[in-house]
């Protein structure tokens, strides 16, 4: 399987964290995992990038943080749990229906309906 | 560990956003570099050769930055952007904390004298010294309102500032103290710098609404309400200065450990 670059994956990704975060609250390396398990390694996307990401979320409304407080046996620096919220929840139906169709016009025009 | 801290140093001081914010960035992105660092080391065995692949692998810090600065709300951007003349009121690296403060308050009032004198010269020069009206103020009579409510905030923020580090340093000394005397020596310290802070905080509000009605007589500030403003001012004065202290003392720790890494001089493995 070939990987998708960041570049196709621009618009993207911020859809793609909030369904990583529909079910349940996540700081950002389980949040990358989720999305490099998910996608199979076909994700050719720099890590770093998944943070500005997660800022515009949370600018939006759409994913509320708060530090990691409960003592989880790792030393180092502390983390920030993202949530969905009710906002965010929306946001991701509304960014599936448009998905669906995408795919079912595109699909169509190029001959290879979903 | 210190070549990730570096990496996101590099990455993170050059935005302009507040220093919480930054303090959150960097903690963020360090974790993370962390986390992948030792996903490395656990597949090659070669701690160099991790943080190498951790750094390859966050991506290229110029376009991480940008991606980063646009992520800033634009009214945190355009308020912290690089005027020319803003820069004395930064703290320089390594610069003390009490040096800072009193610094930037000085400059900050010199500011605040020469942006004021010229506008006072252009009101002069249009409208003249006398009152336009019978019983409106005069021009030099709003300037000096205006100089003494200068005197009065700049003074008031310099001593709140000193007293805010001296608290840190009070908190500090309670943190590691290692005998209830030492303790019980760093608490009373505590309190009598918030009871100062309660008399400052009194003693400013009081000078603002003296200034004030010296300006214009205000109904409402009669000899009652002056009083239990100025008690109100003193009862909370203490609280927040106090509470201003812990966030003082949080910001500048975090602050200090990083900014006091050199980026010029120190070189990635």
């Amino acid at each position: 399987m070939g990987t998708i670059s960041g570049d196709q994956l621009r618009g993207h990704l911020e859809g793609l964290i909030l369904a990583s975060l529909e079910d349940g609250p996540s700081h950002g390396w389980d949040i990358w995992r989720n999305l490099e398990s998910a996608g199979g390694g076909a994700l050719a996307l720099k890590e770093g990038s998944l943070y500005p990401a997660l800022y515009r979320l949370e600018r939006e409304g759409l994913i509320a943080a708060r530090w990691e407080t409960k003592a989880t046996g790792r030393a180092g620096p502390r983390r920030r749990v993202y949530r969905l919220s009710a906002k965010g929840r929306r946001r991701l139906h509304a960014a599936r229906d448009q998905w669906r169709q995408f795919v079912a016009v595109v699909g169509n025009l190029l001959g290879a309906p979903a | 560990m210190n070549e990730l801290k570096i990496h996101v140093e590099r990455v993170v001081r050059p935005i302009r956003a507040s220093n919480r914010r930054k303090c959150r960035m960097r903690e963020e992105l360090l974790a993370h570099l962390t986390c992948m660092a030792e996903q490395e080391q656990h597949r090659t065995k070669d701690a160099g050769a991790a943080v190498a692949a951790a750094i390859r692998r966050f991506g290229d810090a110029d376009a991480l930055r940008d991606e980063l600065q646009a992520s800033v709300p634009v009214v945190e951007r355009i308020g912290l952007v690089d005027l020319v003349g803003l820069g004395p009121m930064r703290r320089r690296q390594g610069e003390a904390p009490v040096r800072y403060i009193v610094r930037s308050n000085i400059v900050g009032f010199a500011f605040a004298c020469v942006g004021f004198s010229l506008f006072a010269l252009a009101i002069v020069a249009i409208f003249g010294q006398r009152p336009q009206r019978l019983g409106q103020p005069g021009t030099l009579h709003l300037l000096g309102f205006v100089f003494a409510t200068l005197v009065i905030q700049c003074g008031t923020t310099t001593v709140i500032g000193l007293l805010s580090e001296a608290m840190r340093r009070a908190l500090d000394s309670r943190a590691s103290a290692t005998s209830p005397r030492a303790k019980w020596t760093a608490t009373v310290r505590l309190a009598v710098y918030c009871l100062a802070g309660s008399v400052l905080i009194a003693v400013a509000s009081a000078a603002l609404m003296a200034a004030i009605d010296w300006f214009v007589p205000i109904p409402f500030i009669t000899p009652v309400y002056f009083w239990w403003i100025t008690l109100g001012a003193a009862a909370l004065g203490g609280p927040l200065l106090f509470w201003q202290a812990v966030n003082w003392r949080a910001t500048n720790q975090r602050f200090e450990d990083w900014e006091s890494l050199d980026l010029e001089t120190t070189h990635l493995a």
